[in-house]
């Protein structure tokens, strides 16, 4: 925590640092339409609330994450609406979009992970997509530790469970 | 394609799983670093940043209870198509000497209670009465108080802002006042009545003050 001035200083070194991945990671869950007004979202709320922002880089960027994933849960309730404000990033994701991979490229993963229930599938796409420890995801969806791990676990085995099934349904066809 | 996998293949396939997103070109790089500097606040404001030097008719959506406003265009004709359903307009003249006028309207929101409430206090209000000179001065002095903000320069590094030092403008300031007594009425008033706003209720001003010193 920190007083205003300095949390000012402090929330543009740690939104120059993540603000790239914290985009991203509202791309996977939005979509591009509807990333960059989140980002903005975010962005406005992490001012708001600067003088919380933590002090360590790797808490600072859970912070981030964290109002990022309360704007995901707010948009997926409603309609977002489009920002004039952000108007010039949405073209410019448009101009950049579709020089990545293939869309279709870990359809079959990403279904698998659809089909857990919805905290474990955050769980694992926050570890294995955002790159967080299962104890930082869990933070970010504010569950203990512990319940994170043993959430983790059975995620793995039901994916596991999953993947073996339709693996040996390919099989028989 | 074989999906048996063994803790270390689940691990690769997981990974490889996340979806495709849009590479960070240098464009997208400087747009997300233009977009942090709209919306940092003005010292004091609970909403996002106005622009330094508002131009045309653009508007933002405003989280909570804060604001970005533009300026109308100098025709003083409102260009936004929620002008005629505004829910508050109030007036005031800069240190320049120009009038202004203000509205807001187009609230909204996930939550129709929140969205209702917000749109009860802003026509309830009667904002041309909070609006004394004693009380601008009042805000103006706390601000300067406050200390100096934060000007992004085009190269992302910052300076200080505000009364006292290179980037300062007294008509600024004046409206950046007359918002902040506006945005703090409103809160106040919602709080006194126990609403508690949620951080996707948006709202939009736009004034128009020709002949402003921008």
């Amino acid at each position: 925590m920190t007083g205003e001035p300095d949390a000012q200083i402090q929330l543009i070194a740690a939104l120059d640092r993540n603000s790239p991945d914290v985009l991203r990671y509202l791309e996977r869950r939005l979509g591009p339409e509807d990333a960059a007004d989140a980002l903005a979202d975010v962005m406005m709320t992490a001012w708001r609330r600067a003088t919380s922002l933590p002090n360590q880089d790797e808490q600072a960027r859970m912070w981030l994450f964290g109002i990022a994933r309360n704007m995901v849960a707010n948009a997926e309730r409603g309609h977002r609406r489009r920002s004039n404000l952000t108007e010039r990033l949405r073209g410019a994701l448009a101009t950049a979009h579709g020089a990545g991979r293939p869309a279709d490229e870990g359809l079959e993963i990403r279904d698998a992970i659809a089909r857990l229930s919805p905290d474990q599938a955050e769980l694992v796409r926050l570890v294995h997509w955002e790159g967080f420890t299962v104890a930082e995801a869990g933070a970010i969806l504010d569950i203990p530790a512990s319940t994170a791990r043993t959430r983790y676990q059975r995620a793995r085995a039901d994916l596991k469970a999953t993947l073996t099934n339709a693996s040996v349904g390919e099989r028989r066809r | 394609m074989n999906m048996t996998p063994g803790r270390e293949d689940l691990d690769e396939l997981l990974d490889a799983s996340s979806p495709p997103t849009t590479p960070i070109t240098a464009e997208v790089a400087a747009e997300i670093s233009r977009l942090r500097s709209v919306t940092l606040p003005a010292p004091g404001r609970r909403g996002p940043r106005r622009w330094a030097r508002p131009v045309g008719v653009t508007l933002a959506a405003v989280a909570l209870l804060g604001g970005a406003a533009s300026a109308a265009a100098a025709t003083g004709l409102w260009t936004v198509p929620w002008a005629p359903a505004a829910l508050t307009s109030f007036t005031y003249t800069l240190p320049s000497g120009a009038q202004c006028e203000q509205i807001i309207g187009n609230v909204t929101g996930s939550d129709p209670a929140q969205v209702e409430a917000v749109e009860y206090v802003y026509r309830s209000t009667d904002f041309d009465a909070l609006l004394t000179d004693e009380a601008i001065a009042a805000t103006i002095t706390q601000r300067r108080a406050a200390g100096p903000g934060l000007y992004q320069n085009a190269d992302g590094s910052t300076a200080p802002s505000g009364y006292g030092t290179t980037h300062y403008n007294a008509d600024e300031e004046y409206s950046t006042a007359v918002y902040d007594i506006v945005v703090t009425a409103v809160y106040d008033e919602l709080s006194s009545r126990g609403i508690e706003i949620g951080s996707d209720v948006s709202y939009q001003s736009q004034w128009n003050c020709p002949g402003a010193d921008w």
